[in-house]
Protein backbone atom coordinates (compact mmCIF):
# COMPACT_ATOMS: atom_id res chain seq x y z
CA UNK A 1 0.00 0.00 0.00
CA UNK A 2 1.75 3.44 -0.96
CA UNK A 3 1.59 6.24 1.72
CA UNK A 4 -0.99 8.33 -0.85
CA UNK A 5 -3.51 5.51 -0.51
CA UNK A 6 -2.63 4.70 3.34
CA UNK A 7 -3.11 8.62 3.73
CA UNK A 8 -6.64 8.69 2.44
CA UNK A 9 -7.60 5.57 4.09
CA UNK A 10 -7.47 6.87 7.57
CA UNK A 11 -8.26 9.97 7.02
CA UNK A 12 -4.97 12.51 7.10
CA UNK A 13 -2.86 14.32 4.56
CA UNK A 14 0.10 12.96 3.39
CA UNK A 15 2.52 15.69 4.49
CA UNK A 16 1.34 14.37 7.88
CA UNK A 17 1.63 10.60 7.33
CA UNK A 18 5.19 11.32 5.67
CA UNK A 19 6.62 12.77 8.78
CA UNK A 20 5.12 10.06 10.70
CA UNK A 21 6.73 7.10 8.71
CA UNK A 22 10.09 9.76 8.66
CA UNK A 23 9.90 9.95 12.52
CA UNK A 24 10.22 13.75 12.21
CA UNK A 25 6.56 14.11 13.96
CA UNK A 26 5.84 12.67 17.76
CA UNK A 27 4.27 9.39 17.80
CA UNK A 28 0.26 9.61 16.86
CA UNK A 29 -2.68 9.74 18.85
CA UNK A 30 -3.96 6.63 20.20
CA UNK A 31 -7.37 6.66 17.19
CA UNK A 32 -4.82 7.09 14.74
CA UNK A 33 -2.16 4.31 15.84
CA UNK A 34 -5.74 2.06 16.13
CA UNK A 35 -6.61 3.42 12.20
CA UNK A 36 -3.44 2.58 11.17
CA UNK A 37 -3.40 -0.63 12.63
CA UNK A 38 -6.24 -1.53 10.87
CA UNK A 39 -5.61 0.07 7.75
CA UNK A 40 -2.38 -1.87 7.32
CA UNK A 41 -4.23 -5.38 8.82
CA UNK A 42 -1.38 -5.28 11.97
CA UNK A 43 -2.08 -6.08 15.22
CA UNK A 44 -2.75 -2.46 17.13
CA UNK A 45 -0.37 -3.94 19.99
CA UNK A 46 2.06 -3.57 17.85
CA UNK A 47 2.03 -0.17 16.32
CA UNK A 48 1.41 1.08 20.08
CA UNK A 49 4.60 -0.44 20.97
CA UNK A 50 6.42 0.66 18.05
CA UNK A 51 4.73 4.33 19.37
CA UNK A 52 6.56 3.63 22.68
CA UNK A 53 3.10 3.42 24.91
CA UNK A 54 0.65 0.83 26.15
CA UNK A 55 -2.47 0.36 24.43
CA UNK A 56 -5.31 2.32 25.73
CA UNK A 57 -6.83 -0.68 27.10
CA UNK A 58 -3.87 -1.27 29.35
CA UNK A 59 -3.31 1.89 30.13
CA UNK A 60 -5.05 1.88 32.88
CA UNK A 61 -3.48 -1.26 34.53
CA UNK A 62 -0.29 -0.05 34.38
CA UNK A 63 0.78 -0.88 37.94
CA UNK A 64 -0.58 -4.92 36.61
CA UNK A 65 1.23 -4.63 33.08
CA UNK A 66 4.54 -3.58 35.34
CA UNK A 67 3.76 -6.79 37.90
CA UNK A 68 3.59 -9.18 35.32
CA UNK A 69 6.90 -7.95 33.18
CA UNK A 70 8.71 -8.20 36.61
CA UNK A 71 7.58 -11.37 37.30
CA UNK A 72 7.91 -12.90 33.70
CA UNK A 73 11.87 -11.41 34.24
CA UNK A 74 12.60 -12.65 37.06
CA UNK A 75 11.37 -16.20 35.75
CA UNK A 76 13.37 -15.91 32.74
CA UNK A 77 16.87 -14.95 34.76
CA UNK A 78 15.88 -17.56 37.04
CA UNK A 79 16.58 -20.21 34.04
CA UNK B 1 -3.83 25.27 -12.38
CA UNK B 2 0.18 24.33 -13.03
CA UNK B 3 2.34 27.00 -12.08
CA UNK B 4 5.17 26.81 -14.32
CA UNK B 5 8.42 28.35 -13.55
CA UNK B 6 11.98 28.78 -15.04
CA UNK B 7 15.42 29.66 -14.22
CA UNK B 8 18.85 29.08 -14.66
CA UNK B 9 19.79 25.42 -12.97
CA UNK B 10 22.19 22.53 -12.96
CA UNK B 11 20.69 19.65 -14.60
CA UNK B 12 22.10 17.12 -12.80
CA UNK B 13 21.75 18.57 -8.94
CA UNK B 14 18.75 20.64 -10.26
CA UNK B 15 20.00 23.09 -7.78
CA UNK B 16 19.80 27.06 -9.09
CA UNK B 17 22.77 28.58 -10.61
CA UNK B 18 23.84 31.59 -8.87
CA UNK B 19 21.61 34.58 -10.05
CA UNK B 20 21.42 38.65 -10.25
CA UNK B 21 18.74 40.48 -8.22
CA UNK B 22 17.23 41.38 -11.77
CA UNK B 23 17.01 37.71 -12.36
CA UNK B 24 15.31 36.52 -9.50
CA UNK B 25 12.79 39.45 -9.93
CA UNK B 26 12.25 37.70 -13.01
CA UNK B 27 11.20 34.38 -11.49
CA UNK B 28 9.29 36.55 -9.22
CA UNK B 29 7.31 37.99 -12.23
CA UNK B 30 7.15 34.57 -14.19
CA UNK B 31 5.08 33.51 -11.11
CA UNK B 32 3.39 37.31 -10.79
CA UNK B 33 1.96 37.28 -14.40
CA UNK B 34 0.76 33.74 -14.15
CA UNK B 35 -1.69 34.19 -10.27
CA UNK B 36 -2.70 37.89 -11.43
CA UNK B 37 -2.52 37.99 -14.95
CA UNK B 38 -3.23 41.71 -16.91
CA UNK B 39 -2.76 43.26 -12.95
CA UNK B 40 0.26 45.18 -11.76
CA UNK B 41 0.60 43.41 -7.76
CA UNK B 42 4.09 43.68 -5.70
CA UNK B 43 2.32 41.44 -3.02
CA UNK B 44 0.72 38.12 -3.86
CA UNK B 45 -2.18 37.06 -1.61
CA UNK B 46 -1.20 33.78 0.45
CA UNK B 47 -3.75 31.72 0.05
CA UNK B 48 -3.93 31.84 -3.81
CA UNK B 49 0.06 30.95 -3.84
CA UNK B 50 -0.96 28.24 -1.73
CA UNK B 51 -3.68 27.25 -4.15
CA UNK B 52 -1.52 28.01 -7.63
CA UNK B 53 1.21 26.07 -5.86
CA UNK B 54 -0.60 22.59 -5.83
CA UNK B 55 0.80 21.75 -9.27
CA UNK B 56 3.57 22.99 -10.58
CA UNK B 57 6.42 22.87 -13.46
CA UNK B 58 9.56 23.70 -12.54
CA UNK B 59 12.15 23.83 -14.85
CA UNK B 60 10.46 21.30 -16.72
CA UNK B 61 9.79 18.95 -13.86
CA UNK B 62 6.17 18.34 -12.82
CA UNK B 63 6.25 18.75 -8.93
CA UNK B 64 3.21 18.57 -6.46
CA UNK B 65 2.88 20.17 -3.53
CA UNK B 66 0.85 18.47 -0.11
CA UNK B 67 -0.20 20.80 2.41
CA UNK B 68 -0.93 20.11 6.11
CA UNK B 69 -2.30 23.10 8.34
CA UNK B 70 -4.30 20.50 10.89
CA UNK B 71 -1.79 20.26 13.10
CA UNK B 72 0.64 20.91 15.44
CA UNK B 73 4.72 20.23 13.90
CA UNK B 74 7.40 19.49 15.37
CA UNK B 75 11.05 19.89 14.96
CA UNK B 76 12.52 16.18 15.56
CA UNK B 77 12.90 16.97 19.22
CA UNK B 78 9.76 17.73 19.94
CA UNK B 79 9.78 21.22 19.92
CA UNK B 80 6.80 22.77 18.21
CA UNK B 81 8.13 24.48 15.35
CA UNK B 82 6.41 27.21 12.50
CA UNK B 83 6.29 24.83 9.45
CA UNK B 84 8.77 22.46 7.84
CA UNK B 85 9.16 21.77 3.72
CA UNK B 86 10.24 17.96 2.87
CA UNK B 87 10.60 15.41 0.39
CA UNK B 88 9.82 12.01 1.23
CA UNK B 89 11.39 9.48 -0.92
CA UNK B 90 8.74 7.95 -1.29
CA UNK B 91 6.63 9.97 -2.89
CA UNK B 92 8.39 10.98 -5.69
CA UNK B 93 8.44 14.71 -7.63
CA UNK B 94 6.15 15.65 -4.54
CA UNK B 95 6.47 18.02 -1.98
CA UNK B 96 5.13 18.55 1.43
CA UNK B 97 4.84 21.10 3.10
CA UNK B 98 3.25 21.33 6.76
CA UNK B 99 2.17 24.72 8.59
CA UNK B 100 1.51 25.21 12.42
CA UNK B 101 -1.67 26.17 12.28
CA UNK B 102 -2.04 26.66 15.90
CA UNK B 103 1.01 29.02 15.72
CA UNK B 104 0.30 30.67 12.79
CA UNK B 105 -3.34 31.70 13.83
CA UNK B 106 -4.11 35.02 15.11
CA UNK B 107 -0.45 36.29 13.78
CA UNK B 108 -0.89 38.14 10.87
CA UNK B 109 2.65 39.28 10.59
CA UNK B 110 3.55 35.44 10.10
CA UNK B 111 1.98 35.77 6.95
CA UNK B 112 4.51 37.67 5.21
CA UNK B 113 7.10 36.09 6.46
CA UNK B 114 5.01 32.44 5.18
CA UNK B 115 4.91 34.02 1.71
CA UNK B 116 8.58 34.65 1.65
CA UNK B 117 9.55 31.05 2.51
CA UNK B 118 6.37 29.61 0.03
CA UNK B 119 8.41 31.76 -2.84
CA UNK B 120 12.12 30.84 -1.73
CA UNK B 121 11.00 27.66 -1.73
CA UNK B 122 10.63 27.58 -5.86
CA UNK B 123 14.22 27.24 -5.94
CA UNK B 124 14.70 24.21 -3.49
CA UNK B 125 11.57 22.01 -4.89
CA UNK B 126 13.73 20.96 -7.46
CA UNK B 127 16.63 19.69 -5.25
CA UNK B 128 14.22 18.19 -2.76
CA UNK B 129 12.76 15.72 -5.08
CA UNK B 130 15.60 14.64 -6.57
CA UNK B 131 15.26 11.34 -4.50
CA UNK B 132 14.79 7.59 -4.90
CA UNK B 133 11.02 5.61 -4.52
CA UNK B 134 11.33 4.10 -1.49
CA UNK B 135 7.67 2.91 -0.57
CA UNK B 136 7.95 1.76 3.26
CA UNK B 137 6.09 2.70 6.31
CA UNK B 138 7.46 2.23 9.74
CA UNK B 139 6.60 3.74 13.12
CA UNK B 140 8.82 4.07 16.23
CA UNK B 141 10.53 1.33 17.56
Amino acid sequence: MTLTELARRVEVSIAYLSRIERERENPPPDHLVSALARALDLPADDLFAAARRLPPDLRARTEDVIAVYRQQAARRASR
Amino acid sequence: MTLAVAYAHDRSSREPRPMTTQQIWGVADQVRRQLAPGRSVVCLDLERLIRAAGRMMINGIAIATHWDFERSVHDGRGREALGVTEADPALPNIVLISLNAKLIAEREYLTNRLGLGASRNLFCFGVAVNGNAKPVLKLWG
